[in-house]
């Protein structure tokens, strides 16, 4: 009997919590587990101890150094967390180890419960090459393509059969990492190795399968929840503005799903589901054509970066249900609204309340979006976000942190729902607007750019859309800007060369513990 | 006008005489003037200029002065002596563009290379960044190794353009 049966009856399936991620995706769900009212732990590698999300839990260990393979990959150094902090349960967020069958069973063998599916479940569905299989013998056809390609020679000859271009793509991740286009022969080489590379180094497995190029396409996903017998989908996100393979802005409904093909990539999506006797949240991967065809892409077998969206219109919290169903609760139960499961409520019925207006994500990253997306380092001297009724952000930075160069530049994501789309539209920019960070270059200019492109509001949004076109920065800086530099430069307080220690708005001043290194 | 903003943009001088009383700032800009009032509100400065109003943030870094309005932010360097002797390198001096680390150094000393050749290969964040010839030329200097963290604007590689 593990220990989540023995609190079952009381109401709170863990006693405590760790949180083996860092950042954004930390702070959030150490967010749910305060509303559960169930103890939370983070862990932090070195560089991130001063970070927002160390101090997002009741309690945080330092689990290693900068590096994450030393820190939030190293399994051996969470478990140990886990076990001297006593933790009952482990929920990985996404990325590190959060689609790693083997730290699953590692957890298992441990006695803790790993926040996500069985790691049988994961190995049938969470690796690229087993899930294509998969879905291709329940007559969900995959991306035409291979699924093992040992060697550069192999690969060159699949990528004749299917016609280049193609992708190349870790079998063992996600996340744009180890993903690489492939245009013809001769770039393969170069290609493979790169994607090889950067596969072992993000995911420890450099194992690649090869996928035609489907052009033009839009990437649209269907989430998941089910409890080892039942699934029940909670509609589509699209998803298709990217950078590196990587998602900006991503929205629901999509305006381009029509509810026949809906219907359709949810039964697809359920039957993954079922036949991996799947439980806790996924999303499985679609690439829809012009004509509304669509190919299976991939699974995730954990919470996506862009569930806010689903959470915006269905008013529920998949952190909470991920906890409920790693508890052993149904998927009824898991939906039911917090203040107890209905009582006999076993078999996945309808959504307590249907999907509710549009919601649309965009991702603020430490990047130079108008010079090839370059991660950007630095320290946030000044942030202020935008407040509003629909809108949500998601954060994992303060004023006064240091941004490292060893992690994601995913900073925050901020969420607007409305109405319809065009509310949600509106909304979302005006919160961008409405955001200041200054110390570190990010995208916020470019993503009010997306927002505010014909073809974001056309709804003409592509995979190739970000990357086909040359986005520039704003040429001049506006008279407004100035008469606030000039401005702030004659202030009194600015003025005997101290500005850093004295002025009000220092990041020094909000440090407090973390030092000025 | 008694005050001037002395700052640089992507090295172009952004050099701004301006007036302040009280809460007025009038600027020079040359061909013409703007007048506005800015008032602290809390975190943002409000700039008001006839019928419209804006709201920006401005903070002060080690060598540069950022300033956010509607969600733009601008950054714009201090224009001291120093700064634009040491300002971005000639085409033939490969940078690095981010703080991370070598993975691997394609570049030899001495070796011919085209336009477009892999010289260094720098991981950040996770992804890998190809730096690649600007131009034709033959590889000067070497300056990193596979492994190495690097900083930004770190010198990696000289190259002798193909004259």
């Amino acid at each position: 009997m593990s220990p989540a049966r023995a609190d079952y009856a009381v109401g709170k399936p863990f006693r405590k919590v760790l949180v083996a991620n860092r950042g954004e995706i930390a702070v959030r769900v150490c967010r749910t587990l305060r509303e559960m009212g169930i103890p939370s732990v983070t862990v932090t590698s070195d560089a991130d101890r001063g970070s927002p999300h160390a101090r997002a839990g009741d309690e945080s260990v330092t689990i290693g150094p900068a590096p994450a393979a030393e820190s939030y990959l190293n399994a051996s150094a969470i478990l140990d967390a886990a076990r001297r902090t006593g933790a009952e349960a482990i929920h990985p967020g996404y990325g590190f180890l959060s689609e790693n069958a083997a730290f699953a069973a590692e957890c298992r063998v441990a006695g803790i419960v790993f926040i996500g599916p069985a790691p049988e479940s994961m190995a049938r569905l969470g690796d690229k090459s087993a899930a294509r299989r998969t879905a291709a013998s329940l007559g969900v056809p995959p991306v035409p393509g291979a699924e093992e390609v040992p060697s550069v020679e192999r690969a060159v000859t699949e990528a004749e059969r299917v016609g280049f271009p193609v992708m190349l793509k870790a079998s063992g991740g996600g996340g744009g990492r180890g993903m690489r286009l492939v245009a013809s022969a001769s770039e393969m080489k170069s290609a493979y190795e790169t994607a090889r590379r950067e596969a072992a180094s993000a995911f420890g497995n450099d194992r690649l399968l090869l996928e035609k190029y489907v052009h033009p396409a839009r990437h649209v996903e269907v989430q998941i929840l089910a409890d080892g017998r039942e699934a029940t989908a909670l509609g589509e996100r699209e998803c298709s503005l990217q950078r590196r393979h990587q998602k900006l802005i991503e929205e629901s409904p999509s305006a381009a799903v029509r509810s026949k093909t809906r219907n359709a990539m949810e039964n697809a999506a359920v039957t993954l589901a079922k036949a991996a006797e799947y439980a806790g949240v996924m999303t499985a991967e679609f690439l829809m054509g012009a004509d509304g065809s669509f190919y299976f892409l991939e699974v995730n077998t954990r919470l996506q970066v862009e569930h806010p969206v689903t959470e915006m219109r269905s008013g529920l919290d998949l952190v909470r249900a991920q906890i409920l169903i790693a508890a052993g609760r149904s998927v009824a139960e898991a939906l039911a609204p917090s203040g107890g499961a209905a009582p006999g409520a076993a078999r996945a019925g309808p959504l307590p309340q249907p999907l509710r207006g549009h919601a649309i994500e965009a991702r603020l990253c430490a990047e130079d979006a108008y010079h090839g997306f370059l991660p950007q380092t630095g320290t946030i001297l000044a942030l202020a976000w935008h407040e509003e009724d629909g809108v949500r952000i998601d954060s994992g930075i303060a004023q006064g942190q240091s941004l490292s160069p060893y992690y994601d530049s995913l900073l925050a994501k901020i969420i607007a729902h409305g109405r319809d789309r065009e509310d949600a539209r509106t909304k979302l920019l005006r919160a961008l607007r409405g955001t200041a960070l200054l110390g570190v270059v990010t995208n916020q200019s470019f993503l009010i750019d997306l927002l505010e492109d014909r073809s974001f509001m056309e709804a003409e949004t592509f995979t190739h859309t970000v990357e086909s076109r040359e986005w520039r920065a704003p040429a001049d800086i506006p008279d407004a800007a100035l008469a606030a530099l000039a401005a702030f430069s004659s202030e009194p307080r600015a003025q005997g060369g101290a500005e850093e220690d004295t002025d009000r708005y220092s990041p020094w001043q909000r440090l407090g513990a973390w030092g000025r290194s | 006008m008694s005050r001037r903003l002395a700052l640089r943009r992507g090295g172009t001088p952004v050099a701004v005489p301006y007036e302040r009383k009280g809460d007025r700032v009038v600027l020079d800009l040359g061909d013409r003037r703007f007048e506005a009032e800015v008032k602290r509100e809390g975190f943002w400065l409000r700039v008001r200029s006839g019928e419209s109003a804006t709201r920006c943030a401005v903070a002060r870094g080690r060598r540069q002065m950022w300033v956010s309005c509607d969600g733009r932010t601008y950054v714009l360097d201090e224009d001291r002596p120093e700064a634009a002797a040491t300002g971005a390198g000639s085409t033939d001096e490969i940078r690095a563009p981010m703080t991370g680390r070598v993975v691997q150094v394609a570049a030899e000393k001495g070796a011919s290379v085209r336009e477009g050749d892999l010289l260094v290969t720098i991981e950040a964040m996770k992804m890998e960044f190809r730096l690649t010839a600007p131009e034709d030329g033959v590889v000067s200097e070497v300056r990193c190794a596979a492994g190495e963290r690097v900083e930004l604007g770190d010198l990696l590689v000289t190259l002798d353009p193909k004259a």
